[in-house]
C-alpha cells in the first residue's frame, strides 16, 4: 500500500515559546483514500493543512508527502511540489477576485511550471470546467458577479486543472445550504470517482461523513 | 519559476485595473511630478544653452579696464554702465593689429523708452553671432545708412509696435522716463531684426555718426548749444566703450589678450566672451541647484503616494495572497507581482508626463521666444531622457520594496485559515 501522507513524531508551534499547535504522534493516509477529517475550529487543523501543503516549514518530526519528505525540501521546492502535486479548496474566497474564472483556471496552469501547449491547455480547462457545471457564460464572469457555489465548482477545477495526487478540500460547504452543500460533495466526489487521487476533506460537520470511504477526527489524530 | 507568462501581466495589470480610482491618482501624481522634474531640466537646459550662446563667433571683447564680468553685462546684455571709454585711437590700432580679421567698436549710454541704444558700425550685423553661428537677419528693411537710421532689435519693434519708416525720439542718458530727450533730432526706422532670443532683441542700433550727431552741443548731459551738424568730419567719435574683435586664428586669442592687457597707452581689458559668459552662469548654479531639488521633492512625494496606496492595498490583499500561495506561488512572486505593479504605474506615469511635456512644449514653443527670448527645442526623445528613465525607474523599484517586503512577509506565514 502506497502512502500518500506520513506523518512520524511530528510537533509544531508558531514560535519557541508558545504551545504546541500539532502534535502527532503517528499518522498515515494511503493513496487514493477519501478522507474525511472532522473537527471543531482551532484544534489544529489549519495548521495541519499548511504543514501539508508545504506552505508552513517542519521544525520537528518527519512528515512524508506523496513520496517526499517535505521536511528535508527549502521553501522554493516545496512551493514547487505544491504546485505540482496539491490542489487546494477553501471554505471561500477561492478566485483572485479581479481574474475572470477562466483565468483564475489559467492561472494555477501558470504555477505549475510545466507548459502544456496552449490549445490542450485551454481544451482541458474548458472541459473540466463544463464538467463541473459551469456554463460558457459564465467563463469570463469574475467572482463578485458569481454565485457562492458557482465560485465553489470553479474553484474545484482550479484546484484539479493540473491532475493533482492530492486534493485538500478546507471547510468547502461552511458557506452553502444543506441541498446545495450535499450536491457540492457529490459533484466533488463525482469528479475525483475514476481517479487515483487522495481526497483530504475537513469539515466540523459530521453529518458529511457518511460520503467517504474513511472518516477520523483532529482529536484522534492531534494529541497537542 | 515560469516568470515570463503573459499571465503574469494580465494579473499585475487586472490587478491595478480593480483598483482604479486610486492607481488613477497616483498615476496623476507621477505624470505631474514626471512633468516637472523633466520639464524644469528641459528649461534649465535650454537657458543655460541660450545663455551661453548669447554671443558667439567673437573671440575677444574689449573695453576699459574694470572686471570681466562688469565688461560682458555691459557690452553683450546692456546691464549696467561703463565707467569709462577707449580712445578712438585705441580703436583704430586694435582693427589695424595683424591678426586681427575684424573689430567692431559699439558705444552705448542711450535708450529709447527703457531700451538701450547700441551705436556701431554696419559690420555689426555682419560679424554678430549667436547659437550655433547664427548671423543676424532681418526681418523687414537694411542696416542703417542715413545718420538717422535706426534698427530695432525685435523685441523693441514689437513691444514699442514700430514699422519701417516711423520716426522716434531717442532719450539721453538709460532710465525708461529720462527728461532729457533728442527731441531735435529724430530717428528713422531703417531695419527691423528677426528675433534672437538675446538681448539683441532688446536693443536699437544706430550708427556711430549718429550718435556723435545728437550729442553735439550736449555737455554734462545738458542740451546747452543745438546747433545743427556743420560738417561730417566732427561726427567722427572721440571714443567708444567697447570693441569686439574676431581674430585670424583662434590660436593667437591668449596671446592677443595678453597683449591688449598689458596695452601702454590706456588701461585695457580683454576677455573671452564664451569664458566670461560660463563665468556668469556659475553665479545662477544655486538657483539651478534649489529647482532641481525642488523637481526631486516632488517626483519623491508622489512615489510615496505609490506606496502608500499600494501599502494601504495590501491588507485588502491578504486572502488573494493565500490563494497565489496555495496555487504554488512562491514569497518572491509575491514580492514580484507586486515591484511589477509599481513599475507598470510608475513607467506609464513617465511616458504620459513626457508626451503632455512634448505637447505643452509644442504649443509654447513660439510664446517662449517671442515673451521669454528662450528657444524650446524640447529633446525628449534622446539618451539623456534614457538615463532619467533609468533614474525614476529606480526610484520607484526602492520605492516597491516597502510594500513589496510587506507583501513576501505575509506570504511566508500565510494562514489559510
Amino acid at each position: 500500500m502506497k502512502m500518500a501522507i506520513q506523518i512520524e513524531k511530528l510537533k509544531y508551534s508558531y514560535s519557541a515559546h508558545s504551545p504546541l499547535v500539532l502534535n502527532m504522534p503517528s499518522w498515515q493516509v494511503v493513496q487514493g483514500e477519501r478522507l474525511f477529517l472532522q473537527g471543531p475550529s482551532g484544534c489544529g487543523k489549519s495548521s495541519l493543512l499548511n504543514v501539508i501543503s508545504g506552505i508552513l516549514p517542519v521544525s520537528q518530526g518527519q512528515i512524508n508527502v506523496l513520496g517526499s519528505s517535505l521536511d528535508t525540501l527549502s521553501g522554493r521546492q516545496r512551493d514547487h511540489f505544491r504546485a505540482q502535486h496539491i490542489g487546494y479548496v477553501f471554505q471561500r474566497f477561492n478566485l483572485i477576485p479581479y481574474l475572470s474564472a477562466l483565468d483564475n483556471v489559467r492561472l494555477a496552469c501558470a504555477f505549475n511550471g510545466q507548459r502544456p501547449e496552449r490549445h490542450a491547455m485551454e481544451a482541458q480547462a474548458s472541459s473540466i470546467l463544463l464538467s463541473l457545471g459551469i456554463d460558457q457564460d459564465h467563463w469570463h464572469k469574475t467572482s463578485d458577479q458569481l454565485s457562492v457555489g458557482q465560485q465553489q465548482r470553479v474553484a474545484i477545477a482550479r484546484a484539479m486543472i493540473h491532475q493533482p495526487q492530492l486534493l485538500i478540500v478546507d471547510e468547502p460547504t461552511s458557506s452553502l445550504d444543506h441541498q446545495s452543500r450535499d450536491a457540492f460533495v457529490q459533484l466533488l466526489l463525482r469528479q475525483v470517482e475514476s481517479t487515483n487521487l487522495t481526497l483530504l476533506f475537513v469539515s466540523h460537520d459530521h453529518t458529511l461523513s457518511p460520503y467517504f470511504s474513511r472518516s477520523q477526527t483532529m482529536n484522534e489524530i492531534n494529541d497537542a | 519559476m515560469p516568470k515570463c507568462n503573459p499571465i503574469f501581466f494580465k494579473l499585475a495589470l487586472n490587478s491595478l485595473k480593480s483598483r482604479k480610482g486610486s492607481v488613477l491618482l497616483t498615476l496623476l501624481a507621477i505624470i505631474v511630478s514626471v512633468y516637472v522634474l523633466i520639464g524644469v531640466e528641459q528649461i534649465r537646459q535650454q537657458t543655460k544653452q541660450n545663455f551661453n550662446s548669447t554671443i558667439a563667433g567673437t573671440d575677444l571683447i574689449v573695453g576699459a579696464r574694470t572686471g570681466d564680468i562688469n565688461l560682458l553685462l555691459y557690452a553683450v546684455f546692456h546691464m549696467g554702465a561703463a565707467t569709462q571709454n577707449i580712445s578712438w585711437k585705441t580703436y583704430q590700432e586694435l582693427s589695424s593689429l595683424s591678426s586681427v580679421n575684424w573689430a567692431v567698436p559699439i558705444s552705448l549710454g542711450d535708450s529709447h523708452q527703457g531700451y538701450r541704444v547700441t551705436a556701431t558700425t554696419p559690420d555689426y550685423f555682419k560679424y554678430y553671432r549667436y547659437a550655433e553661428l547664427q548671423p543676424l537677419q532681418f526681418e523687414a528693411g537694411q542696416a542703417f545708412k542715413d545718420v538717422y537710421d535706426v534698427v530695432l532689435g525685435a523685441e523693441v519693434a514689437r513691444k514699442l509696435d514700430y514699422q519701417l519708416g516711423d520716426e522716434l525720439v531717442l532719450a539721453h542718458g538709460l532710465g525708461s522716463t529720462s527728461f532729457s530727450l533728442h527731441k531735435d533730432k529724430p530717428f528713422r526706422v531703417s531695419g527691423l531684426l528677426k528675433a534672437t532670443g538675446t538681448p539683441v532683441d532688446r536693443s536699437l542700433y544706430i550708427s556711430l555718426p549718429g550718435m556723435e550727431a545728437i550729442h553735439i552741443g550736449w555737455n554734462n548731459g545738458v542740451n546747452s548749444n543745438p546747433t545743427a551738424i556743420s560738417d561730417a568730419q566732427s561726427l567722427t567719435p572721440k571714443s567708444v566703450t567697447a570693441v569686439m574683435l574676431g581674430l585670424k586664428q583662434k590660436t593667437a586669442t591668449f596671446r592677443l589678450q595678453r597683449v591688449i592687457n598689458e596695452y601702454r597707452e590706456e588701461a585695457l581689458l580683454a576677455m573671452l566672451p564664451g569664458v566670461t559668459l560660463a563665468k556668469l552662469w556659475q553665479i545662477t548654479s544655486v538657483m539651478e541647484h534649489s529647482l532641481r531639488l525642488i523637481a526631486l521633492l516632488i517626483l519623491l512625494s508622489s512615489l510615496l503616494g505609490l506606496v502608500a496606496m499600494l501599502l494601504a492595498s495590501i491588507r485588502e490583499r491578504q486572502r488573494e495572497i493565500a490563494v497565489m500561495r496555495v496555487m504554488g506561488a512562491s514569497p518572491w512572486f509575491i514580492f514580484s507581482l507586486i515591484e511589477i505593479e509599481v513599475m507598470l504605474v510608475t513607467f506609464v506615469g513617465y511616458v504620459l508626463g513626457i508626451l503632455s511635456l512634448a505637447g505643452s512644449f509644442e504649443l509654447a514653443k513660439n510664446l517662449a521666444l517671442e515673451q521669454f527670448g528662450l528657444h524650446l527645442s524640447a529633446n525628449l526623445f534622446s539618451l539623456e531622457q534614457l538615463i532619467y528613465l533609468g533614474f525614476i525607474m529606480a526610484a520607484a523599484f526602492i520605492a516597491g520594496l516597502i510594500p513589496a517586503i510587506m507583501a513576501y512577509k505575509q506570504a511566508l506565514g500565510v494562514c489559510l485559515d
